[in-house]
């Protein structure tokens, strides 16, 4: 939690949150409501799979490279203590992060709107349950990738390339459609069971437009849970034959 | 080998897992995905691009379009017709739920760049009437098909009826269309007297005054707001 780097990416975030004030000036046609919720969202988002990124790959290649994971080997716990530890820290790391900012973004756009918001409280902690979790597939990933590539700038390009195709997964059932589909269109098909679709994890232009329904939250946060324990099973498995 | 085995096994779970994920999320997010890319069931290849933009901006779209809208207002404001109407069709096609920028950009192709274009041949009254008349038809035409596409997103909106109307009746002398214009206009706001009152100054151009008596006895209230 005391990482330079979280703390910084937090505040970058907190300021960027704050200078929605000076943004919305910009705002054409939308309501103040809608411009700040998209925009903070956004920038929650965005600065999040910053920090999901780095920090998933760094601190255990950083453990790797410096050997300080070998003295806790030695100790009575297995790799899967190891990997569920990591993930749980880093994971509970993102919790403050979107918590506090999230709830920060909330009475912001509460006190900018006069306390006149088209949604509740409770639809809120809903789309930012939906957005922890996707931080926790990214962290999940990043955790898979670090546990079999050789260099961490490796890893962390695998996973920015995990996140881009996560975002437009549920394009990639569209590529083998056509009539005579190629190998690579084949193989990019195939692709979509792999990895999540990400569009679904991010619910807050529904706040604006419609509402969120806890029961397609609760399956968006199963599903999530599945992805998660599927690829810390899979990075598991790969740790204990890696030779540190 | 035994990596072999572990790879093949990770493969198989992931794959399942992915298998299970789509299934349970299948209405969920068929239902998000109307809402948010307003896509159909067998949507046309057109749209591909517009989706795989969206999907990588994210809320930022939003956003985007606002910078695009006013870049495109900054060439408006120095009548670069080309580069205006680019930048006003990249944020209505960013943010097509935002009603300013297709009425901008409508009026903008519409009438804007028609009057730029004549005034870059010369002065207005000297330009030849048939060469102003083909300009005005040729723009007219252009923001006919702009406001078809709006009206997908904004279907019950009146001032883009009275746009289509207008131009129909102003430009292209269709006046039965522009008559059906006005009269959904009117329909779907019976208090704005003016798309009423275009509604039976076409009929009257028609010729057609048992439509219009039709129309008064129909709606009392018209000739009470009157």
């Amino acid at each position: 939690m005391r990482s330079r780097f979280f703390l910084g990416f937090g505040v970058l975030t907190l300021l960027f949150i704050l200078s929605l004030q000076v943004l919305q000036q910009i705002n054409m046609g939308v309501s103040t409501e809608r411009f700040m919720i998209n925009l903070g969202f956004g920038g929650i988002l965005f600065f999040g799979s910053v920090i999901s990124v780095f920090i998933s790959v760094q601190t255990l290649y950083a453990e790797i490279e410096n050997r300080t994971l070998i003295p806790l080997l030695t100790k009575p716990i297995g790799w899967t203590s190891v990997v569920l530890g990591k993930f749980l820290a880093m994971w509970a790391m993102l919790a403050v992060y979107v918590g506090v900012l999230g709830w920060i973004l909330f009475g912001f756009v509460w006190w900018e709107t006069g306390g006149q918001l088209g949604f509740g409280w409770t639809e809120f902690l809903y789309v930012l349950l939906a957005e922890w979790f996707f931080f926790g597939l990214l962290l999940a990933a990043g955790i898979l990738f670090a546990s079999y590539a050789t260099s961490g700038l490796f890893a962390m390009m695998m996973l920015s390339i995990f996140w881009v195709l996560g975002h437009l997964q549920h394009m990639l059932a569209a590529v083998v459609r056509n009539e005579e589909p190629t190998v690579l269109e084949h193989i990019l098909g195939a692709v979509q069971w792999f990895i999540p679709n990400f569009q679904v994890f991010h619910l807050s232009d529904l706040l604006t437009r419609g509402g969120v329904d806890i029961l397609n939250v609760l399956m968006v946060l199963g599903v999530g849970s599945l992805f998660i324990g599927s690829y810390l099973l899979i990075a598991r498995l790969f740790f204990s034959i890696r030779e540190l | 080998m035994k990596r072999c085995r572990l790879l093949i096994v990770a493969l198989c779970l992931l794959g399942s897992v992915g298998f299970a994920s789509q299934q349970l999320l299948k209405e969920t997010w068929q239902e998000l995905r109307e809402d948010r890319f307003k896509a159909k069931e067998n949507q046309a290849e057109t749209e591909t691009g517009k989706e795989l933009v969206w999907s990588l901006l994210g809320s930022f779209r939003y956003f985007v379009a606002d910078l695009s809208f006013l870049n495109g207002y900054y060439h408006w404001q120095e009548q670069r017709h080309d580069e205006s109407n680019l930048w006003h069709a990249w944020a209505t096609s960013l943010d097509p739920d935002n009603l300013l920028f297709w009425q901008v950009r409508v009026r903008v192709i519409g009438r804007d760049t028609p009057v730029w274009e004549i005034e870059q041949i010369g002065w207005f009254p000297d330009v030849d009437p048939e060469i102003r008349e083909k300009i005005f038809i040729e723009y007219a035409e252009k923001g006919l098909s702009v406001v078809e596409e709006a009206l997908r997103y904004h279907p019950k909106e009146v001032s883009l009826w009275m746009d289509k109307g207008l131009f129909y009746e102003m430009r292209l002398k269709d006046f039965s269309k522009a008559a059906e214009a006005f009269l959904i206009a009117w329909e779907l706001n019976k208090n704005f007297l003016p798309s009423g009152v275009m509604y039976l100054e076409m009929l009257r151009r028609m010729g057609d005054r048992a439509a219009a008596q039709e129309f008064l006895r129909n709606h009392p209230e018209f000739e009470k707001m009157l």
